[in-house]
């Protein structure tokens, strides 16, 4: 095939417009990728990691049972998730969030009412981890719990 | 387009975005003055256009990205302080957190090292790079004491930094580094001082943080800024020999050439960081020192002379290599800048080049 020397005067400009535009293009493309790239690196860092902890980890030795009366409460002060233990009779015991659903104050037992209330804005709950006073728009989170050779134990999965 | 225009044209209004740019120029951004009195569009036009040597279509455009390196520490280091905790008991766990939970941590923390490890190379290759082409001939003596300064305040950066992990290697070698910093005889006791004494104890590793984080990077933002303050004082040099006429414009020749070899070398930081990674060993023990405790590769030469002489012997020496480098441009003031116009300092060089390569084989043969 014949190779044409001369630049063609009509169809060099645009030719050459065209793949300036191209690598043009593919230079921003590439810069746009590195930049995507960068920040969803550094936004990923930055979110908090989730902590590896092992299986006993995520259950919380409470205590004794014998040191929790019938009608008392124990307040774990988790890091994660902070809660009360209620021990209401001999055989029964609840474990509930001490964090409100309102505005995440720690929540205070008042053993006269039989209820968790709430220091900031009056909300209350029952042992169920029902609202049954004040702003509060949902009701706690209900904790299992174990007893394991006079040890309390609860889960916190 | 038009839409851009209007907001550039919208915040002209309301603020001088010429100054901002100009802001930018002193820290090398661009060569000489800008007319502040000018719309950002003409300004950043006329400092565009301006010619500048060929080298800075080379690979020699080492100031700049040294500096592009120098953020970058910034950036990544910053980072890191984002769950960094700088006390003996915690600096340990937490550089283990970064490194084994936060997503991408061990990432940062290599590219950090590796930057480190690239800026202090960088530095010392422009220090070769002035000597060969003579920049630091008259008016450009401040050329070469300023990068003198900035490679001195980077290898303490980097012995700061070194020490931070709070692992067991990281600890004996910064405790084999202090050692070298220790002989100097005025500089070291000054330094001794601010860390709070020649050994590594639970104080020490917070002195290093605040220097590491604040007080050296303050130090080398300073110099940096003195040394492009001077560059648009003084212009940059051409190279030797080199005709006026062979100057090209900073865009677009100068800024894609500047982007390409960028794109290269963080390239380079971040395969280096993939593939060497720098080892995390177990929490440091300050009662058993691990055999084979080098200090980092940039103190080696000083602690091969360390090694070598007795101890006040070998710091008047550093001392004085230190302060011969500092005042190189006024011991040797001949108006030459090529390498043949020099031969007896050319020689001087090389014999300094080939100690310092002995030096550091002692060194590393010491650390055992």
């Amino acid at each position: 095939m014949p190779v044409d020397t001369k630049p063609d005067a009509e169809t060099q400009p645009v030719e050459e417009a065209g793949r300036r535009s191209f690598f043009k293009r593919l230079f921003q493309a590439v810069m746009g990728l590195w930049g995507v790239a960068f920040i969803a690196v550094v936004v990923s860092y930055i979110k908090v990691p989730r902590e590896s902890k092992g299986i006993d980890e995520k259950v919380s030795r409470v205590g004794p049972l014998s040191e929790l009366p019938v009608g008392t409460a124990r307040f774990i002060a988790d890091e994660h998730l902070p809660f009360w233990v209620i021990r209401t009779s001999s055989e029964e015991l609840i474990a509930l969030s001490a964090t409100c659903t309102h505005l995440r104050c720690i929540l205070q037992w008042d053993k006269d009412s039989g209820r968790l209330v709430c220091p900031c804005h009056a909300g209350a709950f029952d042992l169920n981890g029902n609202v049954v006073g004040g702003p509060p728009p949902r009701p706690l989170q209900s904790l299992k719990v174990d007893t394991r050779g006079g040890i309390i134990y609860v889960n916190l999965s | 387009m038009s839409t851009s225009r209007r907001l550039v044209g919208w915040l002209e209004e309301r603020l001088n975005l010429t100054e901002i740019f100009s802001f930018f120029t002193t820290f090398g951004l661009s060569y000489g003055e800008i007319d502040l009195n000018k719309p950002l569009a003409a300004a950043s036009r006329e400092a565009f256009t301006r010619d500048l040597p060929t080298y800075t279509r080379g690979p020699y455009i080492l100031g700049v990205l040294t500096f592009l390196v120098f953020i970058f520490q910034g950036i990544t280091g910053l980072l890191l302080a984002f769950y960094y905790q700088p006390s003996p008991t915690a600096a340990y766990e937490s550089t283990l957190l970064i490194i084994r939970d936060a997503n991408f941590g061990w990432y940062i923390h290599q590219m950090h090292h590796w930057g480190s490890n690239t800026l202090i190379a960088l530095l010392a290759l422009r220090l070769v790079r002035f000597f060969v082409h003579g920049v630091y001939k008259k008016p450009r003596e401040l050329f070469w004491v300023f990068g003198v300064t900035l490679f001195f305040l980077a290898t303490q950066q980097a012995l700061t930094g070194s020490l931070l992990p709070w692992d067991q290697r990281s600890y004996w070698s910064a405790t084999r580094g202090l050692e070298v910093m220790a002989t100097l005889p005025v500089i070291g006791s000054f330094l001794s001082f601010l860390v709070g004494g020649t050994e590594v104890l639970s104080g020490t590793l917070l002195r290093f943080y605040v220097l590491h984080v604040i007080f050296i990077p303050l130090a080398m933002v300073f110099f940096f800024y003195l040394h492009f303050a001077t560059v648009r004082k003084v212009g940059l040099s051409p190279l030797p020999g080199e005709k006026q006429a062979e100057a090209k414009p900073l865009y677009p020749d100068h800024l894609f050439q500047l982007v390409i070899l960028s794109l290269l070398l963080f390239g380079a930081i971040l395969t280096l960081g993939t593939l060497l990674p720098a080892p995390f060993s177990g929490k440091s023990d300050p009662f058993t020192s691990p055999a084979g405790a080098r200090p980092p590769w940039y103190f080696l030469p000083a602690y091969g002379l360390v090694e070598l002489l007795p101890q006040t012997a070998a710091g008047v020496l550093l001392l004085l290599v230190v302060l011969g480098l500092l005042a190189l441009p006024f011991i040797e003031r001949a108006p030459y800048r090529e390498l043949k116009k020099r031969p007896i300092l050319t020689g001087v060089a090389v014999v300094f080049c080939v100690l310092m390569l002995v030096l550091t084989f002692i060194g590393y043969r010491r650390g055992y």
